[in-house]
């Protein structure tokens, strides 16, 4: 319902600004009443979005840090094991073009709810990006490939994440063959104490 | 007068006061360089050759509502195709309205196709105040001034120039405002709270896959009295910013302190937002010395 909403909502949009470009040929007029009415409908649909943060994209709640944090923590971590069985973390560039801010959401929201053969689906694309971001990095071109055009001067992800394969010493040497799902849990007081105090739950491994 | 008309006098004073052709054109540059910078940071037609297993939870409604279908990347590849060639025209100001209009419904398409497998919304992404404000500026004289081929003396400017200019500063705006309006509704007051400021920085520094910076945050996490000082300062950045659209003066404060405070989010939560190089849109680009200034104010019957 809310997609339809915001949809329609971003049509009126363009119905008024369609408005406003007419009146300046003189087809409607006058022109500072459209003008006008654009202004108000700009300003009614964003503030709607805003005041209520039912989120009308691109009219958006912009919700940043809002609420109170949670004292109970969790996330997902994808692992991939490599041709000797050894867990191996994976640089959050593996995952490009997905960001990593979408995909670890995502794993936890959905990929849990996926039948066994749909998992499996994914985990196999999931793993040849690891492993083709693996061997690029290895070979020294550097994991990912969103920084093609501008470099060092490409814009980070909204989170900033560590680059784990910051150089080529620091990839994994050997050829990934299978994926690990963990779901991670934790108290965040218990966490600040002691940095090991964090539940792994196993959720999916792929098959080798 | 009536109430009635004072709000009228109000609103045309506040949208029609004169600004000059260099501070819009600058707000067509900015918006446009804003949207070149993360298209070309992302593969965005990509995502539409993701295996359809990510689709799975995205409704049809929201397909309907942005156009896109996945298994379609050549495609996607020819949109953003024409999207940056638009974008460029809009920088350089060549074809610019047509060229604004044309880049901000392609990025109305494209950027919630970065996000569209998880959420309709890619409001973090940095492209939302661009479409907004690309497709006001399409309807506007948004290339009076520093555009190829225009010669060194630039349109004066006047009213036609304040409105796109305003509203586009207002959507620049708004993310301060309703995050802080966010953080009322979700907790009130003690949103600012020392309590709830640690538990945002250690939510934001504790997992090694989503943190860079690590130390001042936790740092600052084991200070109460500088947590509830951050707290405060955030809530009043996020619900003060918006005096930069009233008062020219408070913007000698507000944009430097906006600035700091991105950068000591950046350091302290590792969040980077995308948006903050539009901050420049405040930033008077009005005529230099030799140029022509628009009327110092709105004449007072600007009603049709």
């Amino acid at each position: 319902m809310l997609n339809v909403a915001s949809g329609l909502g971003f049509l009126g949009f363009l119905a008024v600004a369609l408005l406003v470009a007419l009146s300046e040929r003189g087809i409607v007029g006058p022109r500072r009443r459209f003008v006008n009415l654009f202004l108000v409908y700009a300003v009614a649909a964003s503030f709607a979005a805003g005041l209520s943060q039912k989120d009308a994209w691109p009219f958006a709640r912009w919700p940043m840090a809002g609420g109170r944090a949670a004292t109970e923590a969790s996330n997902v971590r994808i692992v991939a094991l490599d041709e000797d069985g050894v867990e191996r973390g994976i640089d959050y560039r593996a995952w490009q073009p997905m960001a990593f801010d979408e995909l670890v959401p995502w794993m936890h929201r959905t990929f849990e709810r996926l039948p066994r053969a749909a998992q499996d689906r994914v985990a196999a694309h999931l793993l040849a990006l690891a492993e083709s971001a693996r061997a690029k990095a290895r070979a020294g071109g550097g994991a990912g490939y969103l920084d093609r055009y501008l470099g060092p001067l490409a814009a980070p992800e909204f989170d900033l994440h560590p680059r784990a394969w910051s150089s080529p010493e620091a990839v994994p040497p050997r050829r990934f063959v299978s994926l690990r799902v963990y779901r991670e849990s934790w108290n965040q007081e218990e966490r600040g104490r002691d940095p090991s105090r964090v539940t792994r739950t196993l959720l999916y491994e792929s098959p080798r | 007068m009536t109430v009635l008309a004072r709000a009228c006098g109000g609103w045309d004073r506040f949208w029609f006061a004169p600004e000059s052709a260099r501070s819009l054109a600058a707000a067509r540059i900015l918006l446009s360089a804003q949207a070149l910078w993360i298209l070309l940071s992302r593969d965005i037609p990509a995502l539409s050759a993701l295996p359809v297993e990510f689709w799975t939870d995205v409704p049809m409604s929201a397909r309907w509502r942005f156009l896109i279908w996945e298994g379609h990347a050549g495609l996607e590849r020819a949109l953003q195709a024409v999207a940056l060639a638009a974008l460029v025209g809009a920088l350089l100001g060549v074809a610019a309205r047509a060229c604004c209009l044309l880049a901000a419904l392609l990025l109305y398409h494209l950027a919630p196709l970065e996000t569209l497998f998880f959420t309709p919304s890619p409001w973090a992404k940095g492209l939302t105040l661009p479409v907004l404000g690309l497709l006001t500026l399409s309807l506007s004289p948004c290339a009076d001034a520093l555009r190829i081929g225009g010669g060194k003396r630039a349109a004066a400017g006047g009213p036609e120039h304040g409105w796109p200019l305003r509203l586009a500063q207002l959507f620049v705006c708004q993310p301060y405002l309703f995050s802080g309006i966010a953080k009322l509704e979700s907790a009130g007051l003690g949103w600012a709270s020392a309590a709830n400021i640690r538990a945002w920085l250690l939510l934001a520094n504790q997992d090694d896959q989503l943190a860079v910076f690590r130390a001042p945050g936790l740092w600052l996490a084991d200070h109460p009295a500088l947590c509830a000082a951050m707290g405060a300062a955030g809530l009043a950045m996020d619900l003060g910013f918006i005096l930069v659209l009233f008062s020219r003066r408070s913007r000698w404060v507000l944009l430097p302190a906006a600035a700091l405070f991105h950068a000591a989010i950046l350091v302290t939560q590792n969040y980077a937002f995308l948006s903050a190089p539009l901050l420049l849109i405040f930033v008077d680009w009005g005529p230099r010395d030799g140029a022509r200034r628009p009327p110092a104010a709105a004449p007072p019957t600007t009603r049709a």
